[in-house]
């Protein structure tokens, strides 16, 4: 019974090969030239770098956020506390509306 | 440049290394898609995005598996991701267009569609991708279970369960078809 069983799933996995290497066939996966594997590579790498530039900017921001405050509640500085504090929201809001111009950007 | 040496020049940021890499597993990647998907169209579309998040992740790669087997595991998981953000009736659908453009495709080239692919499609995907992984690939079900991130246990009962729905599907259809 077993035996039956392993044969006819044999024949069940080599009918499923044969039919995945005619898929293979019909549509048979042609590598594309080096420029395109250089391309792709320069431009991820790229947008990856900037993606981790803002963001470590963005987490400068906040930290200056946080070390603002603290210096505040410190040494009452009211003038540093708001300069400090507009300089980083200002510094937030171009970040997003950079971000928000190259997500919208169609240009290739 | 043997592979290993492309590896460890990439990671550390030679672009010319990781290209180089990329464009030799490039076929099989696509390949093992187009098995997965059993849709050209989409095979293409994930074949890109795993090649991004390839380039992405690199430092990530610890050369515990092949590289190739790193690969079909980005691929896989995209596949998985993507299949999750569709609904089953839209999923449907889209199965159904890709495999009449495909029929078109073989007739336009000549060529019989392979019918069995059908019976395959008939299994979903959290069950194909396992049979596909263990009985046309040759990977162990230790394996199977890395690259789909599940239990080995899982695989184990999805590759059985699926063989036996693999089996009454074609007998089915032999039956229907005489």
């Amino acid at each position: 019974m077993n035996k039956h069983l392993d044969e006819d799933n044999d024949q069940l996995y080599q009918k499923m090969r044969e039919g995945l290497d005619e898929l293979d066939e019909l549509f048979p996966s042609a590598t594309p030239d080096t420029a395109f594997f250089q391309s792709i590579v320069s431009e991820t790498t790229k947008r990856t770098k900037k993606r981790i530039r803002y963001e470590l900017l963005a987490f400068w921001c906040v930290a200056l956020v946080v070390l603002s405050m603290f210096y505040f509640i410190q040494s009452q500085a009211l003038i540093i506390y708001f300069l400090v504090q507009g300089l980083s929201f200002l510094a937030f809001v171009l970040i997003l509306a950079k971000r928000w111009v190259g997500n919208h950007d169609t240009t290739p | 440049m043997d592979e290993r040496d492309l590896i460890k020049q990439a990671q550390k940021g030679n672009q010319q290394a990781l290209s180089e890499l990329l464009q030799k597993h490039y076929a099989f990647l696509k390949s093992y898609l187009l098995k997965i998907t059993v849709n050209p169209y989409l095979a293409e579309d994930l074949t890109q995005e795993t090649l991004i998040k390839a380039i992405e992740k690199i430092t990530s790669y610890d050369g515990r598996s092949a590289f190739s087997s790193w690969l079909i595991t980005i691929g896989s998981r995209l596949y998985i991701d993507f299949l999750r953000k569709k609904d089953t009736e839209k999923r449907w659908t889209e199965k159904q267009k890709a495999l009449s453009k495909m029929k078109w495709a073989a007739g336009n080239m000549n060529r019989d569609w392979p019918e069995f692919l059908e019976v395959l499609l008939t299994l979903s995907e959290e069950y194909r991708i396992p049979l596909i992984l263990k009985h046309y690939y040759g990977y162990t079900y230790a394996e199977i279970a890395d690259i789909l991130h599940i239990r080995e246990g899982t695989v184990k009962s999805r590759v059985h369960h699926a063989s036996n729905q693999l089996r009454k599907e074609w007998l089915d259809d032999e039956q229907t078809s005489g």
